[in-house]
């Protein structure tokens, strides 16, 4: 029985992880006659090494961008107690739960070429193009990154700086250090942990950034996620692509193990001082720190109210047409079941809607199969060494890009022993190995929460076995089912990047479609771009508030 | 009326209970002592159902409970940990109970307040048992127990990590509601005052076994072995040698030669000398002169020790009691058939 439950995480990560991850280290290998020539094949083709170079540079750009805008905001909230602080730490995390799709679509409603900024300025200075050029430049990449990741710096640094003593930087002041010095000297370093471990977060975030880099970053760029996808999808070289994959996966799985390291490093407590209640902010501070953080609401709120706007507004004109009667419409959602181009191959955005649904549901399903016997066993076999061996297997797939994953589906699933290539099943299993973290770290500390002792309790109260069930065990895990179920759901309806490799044609889920409209000319088509992004922000925006409803508080590991 | 007939459990071929015969009156309390790791815990669990002796049995009344499962058995258990239901909130918990006995709403209701008012929790009703201190999970716990009004009621240290003076009101309390309520209940303590405030009886275990059985006073006046004597507090013992039999027996100590109480097998001992049974001066049969090492201030009490020799003991005086200083000589008087206790070798 027990052998059993070992067996079906197992099963699932041997079967759907580490077969295709195998598959693509065979094929790579297999090209380039062994690991070093493979990998030489790539650092010796120029484009190539532009590739993994460019691949680091943006990452490290938008680190670097990153850190700059969130540190002191950082800092204010680990410091100062100010109106709307809680709201800024809310609204700061929105970003981080968006899909991709959803960001870029949201930055290009604002900034590209049919967007507000582009619009606003041509009907104000009567131009005939768009003055901004926003979409397609490494701005756009920068500046979508930095939109995303700013909340890691403000929680991850925030919180620790928060946690750091005052009394420390104050023992610093009475021996004569100067603000300057104290922050140099005293502060700093004691961040430098969490600090290190934020800006490693970042990087491997926007390392292996697929959506925003394929979406607004054009065709111009290309990162090492963009390139194992073009090389996949439009050139139908698999070799290549697999040895791309390979090098991904290395640079990826070293930066997780020092990304590992590092946060162990930062559950050590530096100095454990009671949460001092923050001071307020100087008067003249207050004006610089509004105006900061106006600036910074701002930047998280515009891309997306931006999106919803734009999503019910006509600005440019019918292809065929010149004139415009702008104003507010609700055309592009009565349009979503609608096929403005009249191609056979299309979907209609009605049609990915449902079978992003249908997906998410065999997502919830697949996932908590796999996740829930492995959260009972990492429960109850607490510290045996199977358990040890268990639980970083079942967080590796968080570590590994979805754009590889959905690589070694088409490489090891599309053939004998496993054909799935026609199966419904491919995409939410894809699915599923995104999700498998986030359900067996929701799920583990619910069931270890029920003590047997708990059991024995309501036993020794008159609670027969099945009342114990009932009473106990059910609404003790049954919110975390929920939770689990509902982290599946938002994975599944916001992936792209293994969705836009193993998606059929005829059945693209919602952000593969929002891709394709995107690059689609006409208004009509770019407003249901609009539509559905939108209903997908809503989705995902339903989905993570009814986690953090769900979430007990002392029940949860995130 | 409980009775336990020579029940024996291991866990992993560590012996925790061998051979325990013990009886629970209807209406008595019975208090569980011992040191910690001595099975005061297993026992309770192997009683309330939770756990199946290797051997023995476990009767209510003549009847053997061994088919019969933990939420049939009617006992009530209180958990050292609490192990109150993080999902409920107090009331939740104390309801827990007699919404499984199938209570009426209102009567639950009713019960609940009245549980509540009981332990000094009244208004604590929709309070979550995550944001309670350590005590009033405890006290909640205690309310949670007691309202089915279980046929036995067990409680596993139920004021452990009470500060000292809720300890006190609540014993006193805790006595009460029992005595009032005629309710059977078995007290787990390693606390020997808080078994004598409560208990009708008192059973010692030491290492699976039990010590004795005996009310507390007499367990006070009349340890049965050398260990009861020590987990008592009784700390003046020594070896000795006893000789002769029946009156004419004497016991050979460091401190000289005492007669000693009938009835013990020649050969070595171990000789208790009770520290209440001595006074300052020479009066009494025995006679010990020594020194001051040290001295106490214990409220009512003056407890010094004092060097005989190499022997140190301790002896309890009343708090009035003029002591010399301390390194100056003194004597102490005490009368051997009250203040010896010879024991067999362990």
């Amino acid at each position: 029985m027990l052998g059993l439950l070992w067996l079906l995480p197992l099963a699932f990560l041997a079967v759907f992880y580490f077969y295709p991850l195998g598959s693509i280290l065979t094929l790579s290998l297999h090209r380039g006659g062994g690991l070093l020539p493979a990998l030489a094949a790539v650092f010796n083709s120029p484009a190539l090494r532009g590739v993994v170079g460019f691949t680091f540079w943006q990452a490290t750009l938008s680190t670097l961008l990153t850190l700059a805008l969130g540190l002191p905001a950082a800092w204010l909230l680990a410091r100062y107690q100010f109106r709307g602080k809680s709201l800024l730490r809310a609204l700061s995390g929105i970003p981080f739960v968006l899909p991709t799709l959803v960001v870029a679509t949201a930055f290009d409603a604002l900034l590209g070429p049919r967007g507000w900024a582009n619009q606003a300025a041509m009907t104000l200075f009567g131009l005939s193009a768009p003055p901004i050029q926003f979409v397609n430049t490494f701005g756009a990449i920068l500046i979508a990154h930095v939109f995303y990741n700013t909340t890691i710096v403000l929680r991850l640094v925030g919180d620790f700086w928060a946690r750091l003593s005052p009394r420390i930087e104050q023992a610093a002041r009475s021996l004569g250090a100067g603000p300057a010095q104290v922050f140099l000297r005293v502060s700093l370093p004691l961040l430098a942990p969490a600090l290190a471990a934020a800006a490693l977060l970042v990087f491997i975030f926007n390392f292996t950034s697929f959506g925003v880099v394929l979406v607004l970053g054009g065709p111009r760029f290309a990162t090492l996620e963009t390139e194992i996808y073009y090389q996949t999808t439009a050139l139908f070289n698999l070799p290549v692509a697999a040895v791309l994959a390979l090098v991904q996966l290395l640079f990826t799985l070293a930066l997780t193990a020092a990304y590992t390291r590092l946060s162990a490093r930062l559950s050590r407590p530096v100095e454990l001082a009671a949460r001092r209640p923050p001071r307020a902010l100087r008067p003249g501070g207050q004006l610089l720190a509004g105006v900061y953080l106006a600036l910074l609401v701002a930047f998280f709120l515009a891309p997306l109210a931006g999106l919803a706007l734009r999503s019910v507004s006509r600005l440019t004109p019918e292809r065929g047409q010149t004139q415009v009667q702008a104003g507010l419409t609700l055309d592009y959602y009565r349009s979503l079941g609608e096929d403005p181009r009249g191609n056979v191959f299309f979907a209609t955005p009605a049609r990915a809607i449902q079978t992003s649904l249908l997906y998410a549901g065999a997502t919830i399903l697949v996932s908590l199969a796999a996740g829930l016997p492995a959260a009972w066993l990492l429960a109850s076999r607490e510290g045996s060494p199977g358990v040890r061996l268990l639980d970083p297997l079942l967080m590796l797939p968080l570590g590994t890009s979805a754009v590889t994953l959905g690589l070694g589906f088409i490489i090891a699933l599309n053939r004998p022993p496993l054909d799935l290539r026609t199966s419904p099943l491919l995409v939410p299993l894809a699915h599923s190995l995104v999700a498998l973290p986030f359900v067996v770290r929701s799920l583990t500390p619910a069931l270890r929460s029920i003590r047997p002792r708990l059991r024995q309790a309501a036993a020794v109260l008159g609670a027969a076995p099945g009342q114990v069930l009932r009473h106990i065990d059910l609404p003790l895990v049954g919110r975390a089912l929920l939770v689990s179920a509902l982290f599946a759901f938002a994975v599944s309806v916001g992936e792209f990047g293994a969705s836009a490799l193993v998606a059929r044609p005829e059945y693209p889920t919602i952000p593969v479609l929002i891709y394709r409209l995107l690059g689609q000319p006409g208004a009509q088509t770019y407003g249901q771009a609009m539509a559905l992004s939108t209903v997908l922000m809503a989705f995902t925006g339903l989905g993570m508030l009814l986690i953090e409803r769900l979430r007990i508080a002392e029940v949860g590991e995130f | 009326m409980l009775t336990l007939e020579n029940i024996h459990k291991s866990f992993d071929g560590t012996v925790v209970l061998e051979g325990i015969d013990l009886q629970v009156e209807k209406g008595e309390v019975l208090a569980l002592l011992g040191p910690s790791g001595s099975g005061k815990s297993t026992l309770l669990s192997i009683v309330a159902g939770l756990e199946t002796p290797d051997r023995g049995r476990v009767l209510w009344n003549g009847r053997d409970l061994a088919a019969v499962p933990a939420h049939r058995r009617g006992f009530g258990l209180m958990f050292q940990d609490f192990a109150l239901f993080p999902h409920r909130d107090v009331s939740g918990n104390v309801a827990f109970g007699l919404q499984m006995a199938g209570w009426a709403l209102a009567r639950i209701e009713k019960r609940v307040t009245e549980m509540l008012e009981l332990v000094g929790l009244g208004g604590f009703e929709r309070r979550e048992v995550g944001a309670l201190s350590g005590g009033e999970q405890q006290r909640v716990a205690l309310a949670r127990a007691l309202a089915p009004q279980p046929r036995l009621l067990m409680l596993d240290e139920p004021l452990g990590s009470l500060d000292r003076a809720l300890r006190a009101r609540l014993q006193t309390d805790l006595a009460a509601i029992l005595r009032r309520a005629g309710q059977t209940s078995i007290y787990v303590t390693h606390d020997q005052e808080e078994a004598y405030a409560i208990a009708d009886r008192a059973a010692l275990l030491d290492a699976g076994r039990l010590a004795q059985v005996a009310t507390p006073e007499e367990l006070y006046r009349r340890p049965a072995s050398a260990f009861v004597a020590r987990f008592l507090g009784m700390d003046n013992l020594l070896p000795g040698e006893l000789r002769g039999s029946g009156r004419r027996a004497t016991v050979e100590t460091a401190l000289g030669r005492f007669s000693a109480p009938a009835g013990g097998e020649p050969g070595p001992v171990t000789v208790l000398l009770r520290p209440d049974a001595f006074a300052l001066g020479g009066r009494g049969k025995g006679k010990l002169r020594g020194t001051l090492a040290g001295k106490q201030f214990r409220g009512s009490q003056l407890l010094a020790h004092i060097l005989v020799g190499d022997t140190r003991l301790a002896i309890e005086l009343p708090s009035t009691a003029k002591l010399p200083d301390i390194g100056q000589p003194l004597t102490v008087g005490f009368n051997p058939t009250e203040a010896l206790h010879v024991f067999p070798n362990d």
